[in-house]
């Protein structure tokens, strides 16, 4: 465990370092000045760092919330049913994580632009679904796998009614996979930089838009800041789901 | 409560698959009933019907006359429990036991005071607070039994609730489901592909082959009187002797055999005897007498099985572990089959 810690936030430590410093450059060992000037940019209530946090929360959100959507019943069909076709339906799933993303995104640019979607909030949202829901759809396969109708039929004959069967049997369920899997979507979203700013247009300005162009400025400790702003949420929504990640690691193999 | 079910032309069909073909069947109320057949014969299938977690292609489910074709399994009082038991995981004992009344928005304090009911009953009061995961087999079996017995069932419907079970804990939950049944008066369908189950725990045994009832009677007529061929190697019947049957006599290999009058069929037929009626060593003036020779003899516990060869045919018997003839392999036999243990098949 302590493993896993120093893992996640050793690399952490020179951002942090180097965000509180004036001037660090090269040949240092030691920063020559300290300053809080790069976090009270960073962290400025007019700055730009809360708005692109607010657009990365709720673009990440909506995207988490509509790949569980589809990967519920998805996932229930390719992990409970056998069909013909359904190892190729399975390999279809996976085809977004296959083809570069920027191929995919200059291709849908055009096609967004003529619905109106380009420039705008749900357009990146359904461009982030693409890589971000076959996670979804792929976790729940798998704890789907590993989940037995006969119990539905069960609470069903004890007079469960659909939403009492949904609610005490398949959510607690599926709940760990549930959870999982709306971490790595968000995730996935979270860190989408090409898609953002192909279909974005620099008007869904998220964290990661912000963040590439302000490390293109070469100001490091404002680099350093706002990347530590960008990697905070994920830590703590890992720290959070960390315990149903490690136990649904062997429902993901169930596939 | 116990009602009367009546299962008229019953049929289910999926795609190309017919796994249930108009099957009709009366379960006396407040009787076991067991529906007894080999694996892929349809139980299920038709249990599932009656459930209401399956609708019928064609056919009629009555509850005490009334069609509950319509009604959807949660309001049809029909509680399966499963082969494996299916427990909440995430509930305790008394709250998985007190699940279906959850479900009827019963008040608490009545709620806690059944669910001790039926703990009592099967004997797991002590468990109430433990979880699914720390019981065993049998303690679980016994929970989904509770379970579904809390909610006053019309009907129990039972799927194998002892497929899973090591022998010991089988008889203890067969003595179980008797006493539930004594003690509630319940109708109960018990279905199995164990005859032994169904001879034990049911009061009528209705056997399907191919999602079709092919006979339905106690348990004693499946030994003594079967329907076909079928039904008498289904219950071990062992030995089948092909004839041609006129009045109350069957030419046969073996010479001219005396039958049952009310046995079946006429002209070409299938003659059969259960093993441990063949008489070994027939006396004077016994009827359906002939010679045989042992080909073999196997010690099975309580019982020697022996193999006859007679007519150029061949017989199977059984002899007592201590039987002081002390039949060998190739001492010859004096044969008799007495006639009124002889049952004839149309041939099929």
């Amino acid at each position: 465990m302590a493993l896993i810690v120093a893992t996640i936030l050793l690399p952490l430590v020179p951002l942090v370092i180097q965000s509180f410093t004036r001037g660090y450059v090269f040949p240092q060992l030691v920063p020559a000045e300290w300053s809080t000037r790069a976090w009270s940019i960073v962290l400025a209530t007019d700055g730009g760092t809360w708005k692109a946090l607010g657009w990365s929360v709720a673009v990440a959100a909506t995207v988490t919330a509509l790949a569980l959507l589809v990967a519920v019943p998805a996932g229930r069909v390719l992990g409970l049913r056998t069909f013909r076709g359904r190892r190729v339906l399975e390999f279809l799933v996976l085809t977004p994580l296959l083809v570069p993303a920027v191929a995919v995104g200059i291709g849908l640019d055009i096609t967004f632009i003529r619905l109106g979607l380009s420039g705008t909030f749900w357009g990146v949202v359904l461009v982030h679904l693409i890589p971000a829901a076959p996670y979804a759809v792929l976790i729940l396969a798998g704890v789907f796998a590993n989940y037995n109708e006969d119990l539905e039929v069960q609470a069903r004959t004890l007079g469960a009614g659909p939403l009492n069967v949904l609610r005490h049997v398949t959510m607690p369920a599926i709940m760990p996979g549930l959870i999982v899997a709306g971490f790595f979507a968000f995730i996935v979203s979270w860190s989408q930089y090409v898609l953002t700013l192909q279909i974005g247009g620099g008007k869904v300005l998220t964290l990661p838009v912000l963040l590439v162009s302000t490390a293109s400025g070469g100001d490091v400790a404002i680099t350093g800041a706002l990347t530590i702003v960008y990697a905070l949420p994920v830590l703590a929504l890992l720290v959070v789901t960390s315990h149903h990640v490690v136990r649904a690691g062997l429902g993901v193999t169930g596939t | 409560m116990t009602t009367r079910v009546d299962l008229v032309g019953l049929t289910k069909h999926f795609g190309s698959v017919h796994p249930v073909e108009d099957f009709s069947l009366a379960i006396q109320p407040g009787r076991v009933t067991a529906l007894l057949g080999p694996s892929g014969s349809g139980k299920t299938t038709l249990l599932k019907m009656i459930a209401g977690v399956l609708r019928p292609t064609s056919g009629d489910i009555l509850f005490d006359g009334e069609s509950v074709v319509d009604l959807p399994a949660p309001e049809r009082d029909a509680p399966m429990v499963f082969h494996n038991a299916l427990l909440f995981p995430q509930l305790t004992v008394e709250d998985n036991v007190g699940f279906g009344l959850r479900m009827r928005k019963t008040p608490p304090a009545e709620r806690s005071g059944r669910v001790a009911e039926m703990l009592e009953l099967v004997g797991l009061h002590d468990l109430r607070t433990r979880r699914p995961e720390q019981l065993s087999g049998g303690q679980q079996q016994r929970v989904a039994l509770a379970r579904a017995l809390v909610v006053s069932p019309r009907l129990l419907l039972l799927d194998e609730p002892l497929a899973n079970l090591d022998p010991d804990l089988r008889n203890e939950m067969r003595e179980l489901l008797l006493s539930v049944q004594r003690s509630l008066g319940l109708t109960m369908l018990l279905v199995t592909h164990d005859q032994e189950d169904a001879i034990v725990v049911a009061d009528h045994v209705a056997l399907i082959r191919d999602g079709s009832l092919v006979q339905e009677g106690v348990a004693r007529d499946f030994f003594e009187r079967p329907a076909s061929a079928w039904v008498a190697m289904f219950f071990g019947a062992g030995n089948l002797i092909p004839g041609e049957r006129t009045n109350n006599e069957v030419v046969t290999p073996l010479g001219r055999l005396r039958v049952i009058a009310e046995s079946p069929a006429s002209g070409p037929v299938l003659v059969t005897i259960r093993p441990e009626a063949v008489v070994l060593d027939a006396v004077e003036g016994q009827a359906n007498t002939f010679e045989g020779t042992v080909i073999a003899a196997e010690f099975r516990g309580n019982h020697i099985r022996m193999q006859l060869t007679a007519g150029g045919l061949n017989l199977e018997a059984t002899a007592p572990v201590d039987d002081a003839k002390g039949h060998a392999v190739g001492d010859t036999v004096r044969v008799a089959l007495p006639p009124d243990k002889l049952w004839s098949l149309p041939a099929e």
